[in-house]
């Protein structure tokens, strides 16, 4: 049975913005899937309609076999959803706030005290538990958020931008939480737009752009296919310009500074080919370093070839 | 069949016990809010009941000459469920707006359980309320309502609980703005207190008022309460029977005005 199925879903809100316009994907197994796309690319939007917060303009999805239309109770109760928005129960205390949604997810009463524990312990949280929401700084309320997200260990686990605000000992907890959860078989499907973390955790990305699925392939994958390039930055003295050395070593310049250039250089170049070319313009090569290239990359290239287009 | 109707009885009063046990939790938190359960009705009963029975001793009443503490304080109990309309309205529409309520309806809970739950809340403010001023209404008066006018009295506060939760919910989930949400509370709160029957007989007022006084729930709750305490019981049921209709038409209010918000839809 597929884990999460799109089928064709369009998404228009009554002011006329279209937020989807016809997104069909299929996850499989179960993995950390990252939904990566720019602001306004419809990532909320797919995030709302999975957890049957919002209904579809047209087109339907799948959990577990479970329509999110017909079903949306039965898809509630395989779903917990981590939403980008704070919402929170602010004047109830951290302890509280965790303890309501335990008993409403049917937690077992006997684990519930120790699971709230094991998890603020783990986000660092504990000494906080009995603070209400409203003193707590954003990062926290954020990490809150998460923990009650991951208190029933669901099937499926939607987060919208979930790391936004946390600090490095944050998303350390949260990347930990979530691999966890991973090894017990859960689905994660995060929402973000934070490079970083995808790189971290994700096994597969979705990249969405104007309400459209532009790619959907494995992370190190994406990366090749949407950023076929290193970035080389030589230091060197000598009399050439750096254009001329661009057109020698045939590359793209990134950045031209005195004595420094950083150039654009396909994956299919060698370093050694470049250093014999330069070599044989009597340049001296004083450094040369190399930035294999990232999801920031990719994203990036994706999003102005779409622009372009 | 009879399992699985005691299963979903059971879920349903697990969640209805959990938002209660949240919404004392928030009240606790906010010890303002209860505070006002306790001090509201004791200073009107205390400053306004006595206070003006010391000048107006009688009342006419349905052909009757009534002490005036007699006739006021079923208005006081009565003015205590409009109170609960506007904690109930507060309450939701917080909810609403920091999006609470979409959680809690992901999370399992259902429409018929919010509104269960906030007019089991409120039943249980107003049952000490009604206790506490029926005592307060012997210890001036000496007058002491027999148990089944009691037990009366509890069925039409609950009505008019009802009616006034579901008021409360129905806008609390359509207008969740806090500067107009606080104006519609303002502009409706003295309308409503003085062209009910809470503290005068409208039949005694200049005709319009007599008419409005009409349409508004609250005279009805007022007017049972007294009837029950008089032994009118014909006239009571008569009231009873308009307050019930005014709940019904509110329950329907508030089912469609939670269907017509963005919330998560219904199953």
């Amino acid at each position: 049975m597929n884990i999460i199925e799109i089928c064709g879903l369009t998404m228009t809100y009554k002011n006329g913005v279209k937020a989807l316009r016809g997104i069909s994907f299929l996850i499989e197994k179960p993995k950390i899937i990252g939904f990566l796309g720019p602001n306004g690319a419809g990532k909320t939007t797919t995030c709302e309609i999975l957890t049957t917060a919002i209904t579809p303009t047209s087109g339907t999805a799948f959990i577990l076999g479970k329509s999110i239309l017909k079903d949306a109770k039965e898809v509630r109760k395989l779903i917990t959803y981590a939403p980008q928005d704070y919402i929170i129960d602010w004047p109830l205390t951290v302890w509280d706030n965790l303890k309501i949604f335990a008993k409403l997810y049917n937690i077992p009463k006997k684990q519930i005290n120790n699971r709230i524990e094991a998890l603020l312990d783990k986000f660092g949280l504990f000494e906080k538990r009995e603070c209400k929401a409203l003193e707590l700084s954003g990062g926290q309320a954020k990490r809150l958020q998460l923990i009650r997200a991951l208190l029933p260990q669901p099937k499926i686990l939607i987060a919208d931008e979930p790391m936004l605000g946390l600090d490095p000992a944050g998303k350390l907890a949260a990347f930990e939480a979530l691999r966890e959860l991973k090894t017990n078989g859960t689905t994660i499907f995060l929402c973000t737009n934070e490079m970083k973390e995808v790189e971290e955790v994700c096994d597969e990305i979705i990249f969405i752009n104007n309400g459209k699925i532009i790619a959907q392939d494995k992370v190190d994958k994406f990366i090749k296919q949407y950023a076929n390039y290193r970035f080389l930055e030589i230091f060197y003295n000598g009399t050439l310009s750096s254009e001329n050395i661009a057109t020698i070593i045939n590359a793209e310049i990134v950045l031209n500074e005195v004595g420094l250039i950083r150039i654009k250089m396909p994956l299919d170049v060698t370093i050694h080919t470049i250093i014999q070319k330069l070599s044989q313009q009597k340049l001296e090569i004083k450094d040369i370093k190399i930035r294999e290239p990232s999801l920031d990359d990719a994203f990036l290239n994706l999003v102005s070839s779409h622009h372009d287009t | 069949m009879m399992h699985s109707l005691i299963w979903l009885v059971r879920i349903m009063i697990h969640k209805i016990s959990l938002l209660i046990y949240r919404e004392l939790k928030n009240m606790i938190q906010f010890k303002s809010v209860l505070l006002v359960q306790i001090v509201y009705p004791l200073s009107y009963f205390l400053l306004y009941a006595i206070g003006i029975s010391g000048s107006i001793t009688t009342i006419s009443y349905q052909g009757q000459n009534i002490p005036f503490i007699l006739f006021l304080t079923p208005g006081l109990i009565a003015m205590q469920t409009f109170a609960q309309f506007q904690h109930i309205y507060m309450a939701t529409s917080n909810d609403r707006r920091f999006g609470v309520m979409k959680l809690l309806i992901l999370g399992g809970i259902d429409y018929p359980e919010i509104a269960i739950s906030k007019i089991l809340l409120s039943f249980f403010f107003i049952f000490f309320q009604f206790l506490f001023l029926v005592f307060g209404l012997w210890i001036a008066s000496g007058f002491a309502p027999s148990l089944i006018s009691l037990i009366v009295g509890l069925i039409i506060l609950t009505i008019a609980i009802i009616f006034w939760g579901m008021i409360g919910i129905g806008l609390g989930v359509k207008i969740t703005k806090e500067e107009v949400r606080n104006v519609i509370i303002l502009v409706i709160t003295l309308p409503i207190m003085f062209s009910s029957s809470v503290f005068y007989n409208p039949a005694l007022a200049p005709k319009w008022i007599y008419y409005l006084s009409r349409i508004n729930p609250l005279t009805y709750t007022a007017n049972a309460l007294r009837d029950v305490f008089l032994n009118n019981l014909s006239q009571c049921v008569n009231n009873l029977l308009f307050l019930s209709l005014f709940s019904i038409v509110a329950l329907i209010f508030s089912s469609f005005s939670f269907r017509k918000t963005d919330l998560p839809r219904r199953h």
